[in-house]
């Protein structure tokens, strides 16, 4: 046994003070290591950090993730690999060395606590599982799928919020495989249905269907990727830029704005070379910018114009990346050879009782809107759509104090399916005060081709059509469409997807 | 003539225009029309998807 050893810095001086460390606890390893090449990997890691920020670094860690690898791999490797890595904990600049582990402070510390990152004994790829919360980072203004887990920092239980990363060891888990874990990291977290991996547990529910080995690793095809996340209790669908043409950045965006992390395909045809990202939020709306779209549109303006970057999560990279959707390799050296890369489809690991599926969704939506809007405005208009659960959308509508108050009860009444898919209508007054002039809400369960059997409500400036299928309504009517009077107003557009 | 309606929603009631039948499905129809060509290429889109990508080794 031995004691936990632990060392407190600011983030500039962590290089040198974990050079010391490595040294100090890996020293019969320190040759292999090759400290330059895990330096390098932990500044380029530190790159995007904010400069004013405290360090804790602790050894031993167990990390489960390279604990699976090790015992699956790293072992049974004549060479002898260190089982135990380092953890950097990161801190607000206010938190001091005595208030590290002091119950005392235990407070600060949770406001302080800015997430982790798990250093490997590899000699290269050291990155291991990190969480890092956004306020660690010096570029803000965007929004992304996050999740809370809660993580012991000197004998404390502290919370961070964040979407975890990792880099790949090139040996047991490459980008498809690191994609896959960390999609699963975010929903456990966040899910019941579903329940964390780690690399074995991935290798375990491919390999009966692999004519090869599997380790090392030599990635993943598409194919596999999808198999092992419906394996793991998704509904899965593949959207490629080939397949979907015009379509492809519409349908990206409608499942980013759903705050569904996808996994995102790019390849170099020439080098017939592939990789895996994961793609989890955008760059806050530029409403400014859609308004002045708007104005001088000749046709339905998609919501997607109005954004600029989206944010990946690569394995080859420092967590949270803000790229073009177009350009997924910008951030990239120019010599790392990423250069002819283009985002060529993705993945999106759906609630498998998600039945209606986006592109099916967007054409009823559109064609909705010329039959139930004001078909005066269906060239002056940005339309918006989103997957969200109703729970979550009810949420936002009773939260609308704005709203008529009847209209607003009468949709918080109205029975839901778990998942609807939703969309905003904004027209060029509208836009700016972020407060669509249609809604449309259709159910996310249904895989009819008949628009009627999915549609749950419209409502747009001079009342709403709501479906209710109440057998009274029927017999007395012979209807199921009822018209409110109330217009929709002071609905402000939906947020809860992304944070 | 619009019939009008009061039904109870959560603990208060609320008055709705009954929209006619005909109006319903002149509706539906015209929506469903607009809709239909669509329907069969987006199956087939999704098919060519996977078929496009399914075999890309991710690996870089």
């Amino acid at each position: 046994m031995a004691f936990i050893s632990t060392a407190f810095c600011s983030i500039k001086n962590l290089p040198r003070k974990l050079n010391a460390f490595l040294a100090e606890h890996y020293l019969r390893h320190y040759y292999d290591m090759r400290l330059d090449e895990t330096a390098a990997n932990i500044a380029y890691f530190l790159e995007p950090m904010r400069q004013d920020l405290k360090v804790v670094l602790e050894f031993p860690y167990l990390d489960k993730v390279y604990r699976d690898s090790y015992y699956t791999y790293f072992s049974t490797k004549h060479k002898d690999y260190p089982k135990d890595c380092i953890r950097l904990i990161f801190f607000e600049p206010a938190v001091t060395e005595s208030d590290y582990g002091n119950q005392i402070a235990e407070g600060k510390l949770q406001d302080a606590f800015l997430g982790y990152c798990v250093v490997r004994p590899l000699k290269e790829k050291a990155i291991g599982r990190n969480l890092l919360s956004r306020r660690a980072l010096r570029v803000q203004g965007f929004e992304c799928c996050q999740h809370t887990e809660t993580a012991l920092v000197g004998g404390l239980k502290l919370t961070i919020t964040g979407f975890s990363h990792s880099s790949q060891d090139g040996e047991t888990i490459s980008c498809a495989e690191t994609t896959i874990w960390a999609m699963m990291e975010y929903f456990s977290h966040k899910y019941p249905e579903y329940r964390p991996t780690l690399p074995s547990h991935i290798l375990a529910q491919l390999n009966p269907f692999h004519h090869s080995r599997m380790l090392p690793s030599n990635g993943l095809t598409i194919e596999q990727i999808s198999f092992a996340l419906k394996q793991f209790g998704f509904g899965t669908l593949t959207y490629s830029e080939e397949a979907d043409g015009d379509q492809f950045k519409n349908l990206l965006h409608v499942y980013v704005e759903s705050g569904i992390p996808l996994v995102s395909v790019i390849e170099d045809p020439k080098l017939h070379s592939g990789h895996a990202q994961i793609i989890i939020g955008r760059s806050e709306p530029n409403w400014e910018k859609l308004a002045r779209v708007v104005k001088r549109a000749k046709k339905m303006v998609d919501f997607a114009e109005g954004i600029e970057c989206l944010v990946f999560q690569d394995d080859n990279l420092p967590p949270y990346q803000l790229m073009q959707w177009d350009k997924p390799t910008a951030a990239y050296a120019k010599t790392d050879g990423f250069g002819g890369f283009k985002l060529s489809g993705f993945v999106v690991p759906l609630y498998r009782k998600v039945y209606l599926e986006a592109a099916k969704a967007q054409k009823f939506f559109q064609e909705a809107f010329h039959e139930i809007g004001d078909k005066k405005m269906a060239n002056e208009l940005i339309f918006r759509m989103y997957l969200a659960s109703s729970r979550s959308f009810k949420a936002h509508v009773a939260a609308q104090s704005q709203m008529p108050v009847e209209l607003r009860d009468t949709i918080l009444a109205v029975s839901m399916p778990k998942f609807v898919w939703c969309a905003e209508f904004f027209d060029k007054d509208g836009v700016l005060n972020q407060e669509p002039c249609t809604l449309m809400l259709l159910d996310a369960t249904e895989y009819s081709d008949y628009w009627k059997d999915s549609f749950i409500f419209a409502a747009h400036s001079s009342g709403a059509q709501i479906k209710i299928e109440n057998p009274e309504l029927i017999k007395l009517y012979d209807t199921t469409v009822l018209v409110t009077t109330q217009g929709l107003k002071g609905f402000k557009a939906y947020s809860s997807n992304l944070i | 003539m619009a019939k009008k309606i009061k039904i109870k929603v959560g603990f208060g009631e609320v008055e709705f225009v009954v929209m006619p039948k005909k109006e319903v499905r002149r509706m539906e129809d015209a929506i469903q029309k607009r809709v239909q060509p669509e329907l069969n290429r987006l199956k087939r889109v999704r098919k060519k998807a996977e078929a496009q990508l399914g075999k890309v080794v991710l690996n870089a």
